[in-house]
């Protein structure tokens, strides 16, 4: 065992070519051996599933399988564009992922202030608390949700009733269902998304701060020239991957706090692909939406990766 | 030197009331994040009355276990219970037992297809089938309305996790020691096992959190793949009755016990289910929180 896996003398390495992989095959068949299953796994659920995509372009009728439904062109496309609303499906996806990138700066700023505050314990309370909800499952959010907002039994009521708001039903009224789909998710992820950014910040030298100290900056002027400018390249980062993802909205969520009366904007296309794709069986048509989606998706992503790449020359470039 | 009472510096006044505004702060969004844990839990111990008549705000109000009772009567969600620890486990052993043997290879330097199997799992991560030739593939495959249906799901390999681990080997474990266990006559599956995995510790049990939360909080693959009531996993039991408050236009796999309880129980038996589904996930972070910080950093120093 021990001679297949020495290291030979370099003379003895093949330097080119076949013989050079033959030998190194040899060598390393155990690494190889090790990747085997993974990349059989990959091949059959990440890799064969593609030839599905051509759906797109088929009338898709599952007695006659993929290769035997006829072809149609962009008759797909041409009849989701021909239906009602089926902007609103595009819109509300945008809709909702600009909400969000708005709301960029948040974690940011939290990071900021976490990472002045002096209060250690009480700090390491706060943190640890804000990472709870993000272990919450996306249902039981949705189910706090909607007892939470209830107007009848729940805190709105009790809202409503103590300061005397008049606040409506927030879980099915079409105007604060972005509102309550963006804030219920900074809720849960506003704490967590600090994690990146302070161990940025606890990179810092402790000399850096105690050099701004000794010039006279005070600790809100160090924020600004020490603690900012250290995390501002991770910041661009994520904000060109946010950008990048616009389009890949969160279907799981929208779909759980779709209901009759909101949706209308609760309507994404990635809940289409679902929804029309396989509840109501019109495989070709979710498909179509489904591609759509995902190449306009890539388009920005490519381009948000191009970005990063020019503003930080090569270095961090996400591929 | 005697008559100087402290010889620390104290911070300027400006220093001294950005730290009580930076304070309030904090305060304010610890306030936010916690007061809706508080309401829920409180909820989940106050009367039936005392939720419908909107007298929670704090603190159980006729505190009574009845809406825990109600629960541990309910079949279905012990069965969701029972099949989501078994998907969760079997979902957690297998992707971690994938992440570790490909991260493994891909951090030698010399392994000469490291940059094709790199770029092989990589290109998954940007070009996705979708869901609708994935689910056509595997109920071919037949795995439709079974356990495997589940557990072999989208996410059982994953791809950023094996990087991580990747990363984090090739940072954290020095060259050399590859080179001495070699010396000394170990083959890679034993300098894998005894040199690199122990000096990651950390960093696989963040991996392994990871991939049990994704796995317990999951409810897209149960909904899309079982149609068996006995195979929900606890999500999926719970999608119908979460949402009904809400929604009550989709009433798949709502639960007769359920659909035929009284208003009022209903809206306790919620509060103690969110309880009892959030516990599993939010006790796991907290046990392997103290791998928690040099974890997540030894993976993600870009390499």
């Amino acid at each position: 065992m021990a001679k297949s896996v020495a290291a030979a003398p370099q003379t003895l390495v093949p330097q080119k070519g076949w013989r050079r992989f033959a030998f190194n095959c040899k060598r390393d068949w155990m690494l190889y051996a090790m990747c085997l299953i993974p990349v059989v796994y990959v091949l059959i659920f990440n890799y064969i599933p593609m030839y599905g995509i051509q759906l797109a372009f088929r009338d898709y009728k599952p007695r006659k399988g993929i290769w035997g439904s006829p072809w149609i062109g962009l008759d797909n496309y041409r009849e989701f564009f021909a239906f009602y609303g089926s902007k609103n499906y595009i819109l509300n996806t945008l809709a909702i992922s600009t909400y969000q990138l708005a709301l960029f700066p948040l974690p940011v700023l939290l990071a900021l202030v976490i990472h002045a505050y002096k209060g250690k314990t009480f700090k390491k309370i706060v943190q640890n608390v804000s990472y709870v909800p993000h272990f919450i499952s996306l249902v039981v959010l949705c189910g706090m949700l909607s007892t939470v907002l209830s107007p009848l039994t729940g805190l709105v009521a009790t809202l409503n009733k103590t300061f005397g708001f008049n606040i409506g039903d927030l879980r099915s009224d079409p105007r604060a269902y972005r509102h309550v789909y963006v804030w219920s998710d900074v809720w849960q992820n506003l704490g967590w998304n600090t994690i990146l950014y302070l161990s940025a910040l606890s990179g810092v030298p402790d000399e850096v701060h105690e050099a701004a100290k000794v010039d006279g900056a005070s600790r809100f002027r160090r924020i600004w020239v020490v603690d900012f400018p250290t995390i501002l390249p991770m910041c661009s980062l994520m904000l060109i991957m946010q950008f990048g993802s616009l389009f890949s909205v969160g279907y799981q969520k929208a779909y759980l706090m779709m209901n009759a009366a909101n949706a209308s904007v609760a309507g994404m296309m990635s809940t289409y692909v679902y929804t029309h794709g396989i509840k109501t069986g019109e495989m070709g048509m979710g498909q179509a939406v489904g591609l759509m989606n995902s190449v306009l998706g890539m388009i920005l992503t490519l381009i948000a990766n191009g970005v990063a790449d020019r503003l930080s020359d090569g270095e961090m470039a996400l591929f | 030197m005697a008559k100087v009472k402290s010889n620390k510096i104290r911070d300027p006044l400006g220093d001294r009331l950005l730290q009580v505004g930076l304070g309030l702060f904090l305060l304010l969004f610890f306030i936010v994040e916690v007061y809706p844990l508080i309401y829920v839990v409180a909820s989940s111990f106050s009367s039936a009355n005392a939720i419908t008549t909107n007298k929670v705000l704090l603190w159980p109000v006729e505190f009574t276990t009845s809406s825990y009772e109600f629960v541990f009567q309910y079949k279905q969600v012990w069965v969701g219970f029972r099949n989501s620890v078994f998907y969760t486990a079997a979902h957690v052993i297998i992707q971690i037992s994938c992440t570790l043997l490909v991260a493994y290879p891909l951090s030698r330097r010399y392994f000469q297809s490291r940059r094709f199997v790199t770029f092989y799992f990589y290109l998954t991560t940007r070009f996705a089938a979708g869901m609708i030739p994935t689910f056509i593939l595997k109920s071919q495959l037949g795995l439709y309305n079974n356990v495997w249906a589940v557990i072999f799901s989208g996410t059982t390999i994953a791809v950023t996790h094996m990087f991580m681990l990747r990363t984090a080997i090739t940072s954290n474990v020095p060259e050399e020691l590859f080179d001495s266990a070699r010396i000394d006559g170990a083959n890679h599956f034993q300098s894998m096992t005894t040199i690199a995995f122990p000096l990651v510790k950390s960093t696989i049990a963040v991996l392994c959190l990871y991939g049990m939360v994704e796995s317990w909080n999951d409810y897209f693959t149960g909904m899309l793949y079982l149609r068996e009531k006995e195979l929900y996993p606890l999500q999926v039991v719970l999608r119908p009755i979460m949402t009904d408050a809400s929604n009550g236009m989709d009433a798949t796999g709502m639960d007769s016990a359920y659909a035929n309880m009284a208003n009022d129980a209903k809206e306790g038996l919620r509060y103690a289910l969110i309880v009892i589904t959030a516990i599993p996930p939010v006790v796991a972070y907290f046990i392997l929180q103290k791998n928690f910080k040099g974890g997540v950093m030894m993976g993600s120093v870009k390499g």
